[in-house]
């Protein structure tokens, strides 16, 4: 079910009165209050999610029971030993079912190729379950955080599926974790009025950002990406720019919907964009985009890695050669590549993605070796930034070519097709009103984003609203979905 | 915080919700009764098969392939029940719905083009057909059961109306009118651009491919049990858009034709792809007025 679907229009008011009205009011001098309301959660959140395909189902029930016996399993395990043994063998398993069902068939097909034998015998053909990135990474910091002890394990199994499965964030996050999730599934939720007006407010400006930024990017996007030899070099860099928009309108719409959804229902989801274009560098671009994934590679990867301040009491003699600055630099760089490109290659099982990947962390490690890779860690652009801001923009821009296309040799076609002497020319324009009904609003989300604003007056919600009608006949899919 | 106050905050906050809604929805409601009363090609094609159907031996399904490049006018007791994006699905369930009607009935012409078999229904044609044509139901309702749903397109149409525009847009046997070779798109010989820009071509509409082709199946046992001869004819297309179209999506087109008239003694198969100049096409995969005109009278000779 998307949010942006008419089933979705039905269904969200139905389960929030329901969700009040009867599992909340109706119910609230029963014992098991939160029990019923929990378990409400769960079977709204399992419809939401079976309404693709019920055999999804399956898949995710799985993996919340192994998350949930795993975390009994560490508490209690005897031995230190035998709880590092159950937190691996979560981990082994679910990745084991993400790497099956995402990634087997590419390097089944990898391996063929690289063997000059026939692929299709070896290949699974199997669908790709709507958000297993983001569910199986959320049930790994469960059983991490629990041996980490950072996190009670919990016995109650309803809390939990309705932490894992949770209906706004289950399909293409936030990737949540159990410290700030689980611990509100397992107490009483209360409405409160301001917080439910601003979650209706961020719905409305997620649905803008998706459904008016996005989706009319798509168009021209899409149009250009199709035919990147017969086009221009001015189109080619609209289109990129374009892109860029796209993206971020169509993530951080998505994310903006299920945290508003969630504060309807007395949930407080973790923000997972914070104005990324206007970072002054890479550095603060990540520390920006996808905060979730972002700092779930942090915490999971990169810091038990050694980050950038590895442990160098005991060093191999290999190591001991080098000075104790240079083996750190070389350890924090060895780490920043591996989390840039699992995260690259978490995003889906094509090589550009990964290089995607190895891109950013080229462009990371220079901050990192010069120690300048937290100096921007407040909100306070001015003016003079806007030349970084721009830089930035520019790189992360070209990331995203090649992030969205279909292979590198499509990439390197065009990025060769924008230094072209037709740079210059006027770009394509099929329809000039609608590209400048999409230039406006990308300005006004990136002037709301920059006050941090969301509408909030009358006039404002049903401008938004007419404005999300109107462009609404186009269904058009999140491009995260496919993560 | 006492249950009463909670309460109150609820009640305020509905009541904001429905403060917010209330116009929308009445805005919605208002426009969908007055773009319902509009006529449109689906409701003119309705009336005229509903009054029509037991005078008619040759009926024209398919899509904009065979709204633009059949003239019923040439056929006797002809009617073009074609129309833009109609996929197979929708001729089937036009057929069925009809063909206990239309006593007469000797033969169904069903144009094909290279990317037929991947075309399906698209929402925003899809409501035409639950709503106006009333061949998939209205309710439980869905996306698909009110124009309401789209307010550009609706917006647009009733606008289009009150300026006296034509939105019939077709003739009184339900070829489309307006496209004449004078009236060619200025890009209509951008034949990459076109390919490019098809969304039946290529990877992304593969997973429709078989569907299609059991609808076509559907279709040929529905003439099949009515003793109808269903003509599949792959229509007329510009020299340099055959060129640029992959021989796969070609071959695919023609290996699906084959096949059916294999199976189904009441199909026929009739290839036209190379059929027709320059002056008769309105673009690289329609033909123009005059252009349509001339194919039907050469189709008109293989047609019982």
């Amino acid at each position: 079910m998307l949010f942006n679907s008419f089933e979705y229009l039905l269904f969200l008011p139905i389960v929030f009165l329901l969700y009040w009205f009867v599992f909340d009011y109706a119910i609230s001098k029963c014992k098991r209050q939160l029990l019923w309301q929990n378990l409400f959660v769960v079977v709204v959140s399992y419809i939401f999610y079976g309404w693709w395909d019920w055999r999804f189902l399956i898949l995710i029930a799985i993996t919340t029971l192994l998350s949930f016996l795993s975390g009994i399993g560490i508490e209690y395990a005897p031995t230190q030993r035998g709880k590092k043994a159950v937190m691996i063998a979560n981990i082994i398993v679910n990745l084991g079912i993400l790497g099956i069902y995402k990634y087997y068939d590419f390097f089944a097909s990898q391996f063929a190729r690289l063997f000059g034998i026939e692929s299709d015998f070896l290949l699974l053909h199997l669908i790709l379950p709507v958000g297993i990135s983001f569910y199986t990474f959320q049930a790994l910091s469960y059983s991490i955080d629990v041996y980490r002890k950072q996190i009670q394990p919990t016995h109650d199994i309803v809390a939990f599926t309705a932490f894992l499965s949770f209906f706004p964030q289950l399909v293409a996050g936030p990737i949540e974790r159990a410290t700030n999730l689980l611990p509100q599934f397992q107490k009483k939720r209360t409405f409160d009025y301001a917080t439910a007006v601003d979650g209706m407010r961020q719905i409305l400006w997620g649905l803008f950002k998706k459904i008016v930024v996005a989706d009319n990017c798509a168009t021209y996007v899409d149009t250009v990406f199709a035919d990147i030899s017969n086009q221009s070099g001015s189109t080619l860099l609209l289109a990129a720019v374009l892109f860029t928009f796209q993206i971020y309108g169509d993530f951080s719409g998505y994310s903006d919907i299920a945290i508003g959804t969630a504060k309807l229902f007395g949930i407080k989801l973790m923000r997972n964009f914070n104005v990324p274009y206007f970072s002054r560098d890479i550095a603060e671009f990540w520390r920006r985009w996808h905060i979730s994934l972002t700092t779930w590679f942090r915490d999971y990867v990169y810091i038990p890695l050694g980050g950038s301040r590895p442990d160098i009491s005991c060093l191999s003699p290999l190591a001991s050669r080098f000075s104790p600055t240079a083996y750190t630099k070389c350890i924090a760089v060895r780490n920043t590549f591996i989390i840039f490109l699992l995260s690259g290659f978490w995003h889906g099982a094509n090589w550009t993605f990964v290089l995607w990947g190895a891109y950013h962390a080229l462009l990371f490690v220079p901050l990192l070796l010069m120690g300048k890779n937290r100096r921007y860690r407040d909100d306070n652009q001015t003016w003079s930034d806007i030349p970084k801001m721009v830089g930035t923009f520019l790189l992360v821009m070209v990331g995203w070519v090649l992030f969205r296309s279909p292979d590198t040799l499509c990439f390197v076609d065009y990025l060769s097709g924008i230094w072209d002497s037709s740079l210059l020319s006027m770009p394509f324009v099929e329809n000039a009103l609608h590209l400048a009904v999409t230039g406006i609003a990308i300005a006004l989300m990136l002037w709301m984003e920059w006050k941090n604003r969301l509408p909030n007056r009358w006039w404002m919600y049903y401008a938004l609203t007419l404005a999300i009608w109107w462009f609404a006949g186009q269904d058009i899919d999140f491009i995260y979905f496919q993560f | 915080m006492t249950k009463i106050v909670l309460k109150n905050k609820m009640t305020t906050f509905l009541k904001k919700i429905v403060r917010y809604t209330l116009p929308i929805i009445l805005m919605a409601v208002a426009m969908e009764l007055l773009v319902e009363q509009i006529p449109n090609s689906y409701t003119y094609k309705r009336s005229y098969v509903e009054q029509h159907a037991s005078s008619l031996r040759t009926l024209i399904l398919g899509s904009s392939i065979a709204y633009d490049g059949i003239d019923a006018n040439v056929l006797p007791h002809a009617f073009n029940l074609a129309n833009s994006s109609q996929c197979f699905e929708d001729d089937y369930r036009l057929l069925a719905k009809y063909l206990p009607q239309m006593d007469s009935l000797q033969s169904v012409i069903l144009p094909l083009s290279y990317s037929s078999l991947q075309m399906v229904s698209s929402s925003n044609r899809r409501v035409y057909y639950t709503i106006y044509m009333d061949i998939y139901p209205r309710w439980p309702i869905s996306k698909y059961s009110f124009e309401c749903f789209n307010l550009e397109l609706m917006a647009k149409k009733i606008v289009k109306y009150y300026l006296n525009e034509d939105i019939v847009r077709c003739d009184s046997l339900g070829q489309r009118v307006g496209h004449t070779y004078a009236q060619r798109p200025t890009d209509w010989q951008d034949i990459p651009a076109l390919i490019a820009n098809d969304r039946f071509v290529g990877p992304a509409a593969q997973p429709y491919v078989q569907e299609n082709i059991q609808w076509l199946r559907q279709l040929a046992e529905l003439c099949e049990g009515r003793g109808v001869t269903l003509y599949l004819v792959a229509m007329p297309m510009l020299p340099a858009y055959r060129e640029g179209m992959p021989l796969k999506q070609i071959a695919l087109m023609e290996q699906v034709m084959h096949d059916m008239a294999a199976d189904y003694t009441s199909v026929e198969v009739m290839d036209y792809q190379e059929w027709g100049t320059e002056a008769d096409f309105w673009n690289a995969t329609h033909l123009n007025t005059a252009g349509a005109e001339r194919f039907t009278r050469a189709l008109c000779v293989h047609i019982r």
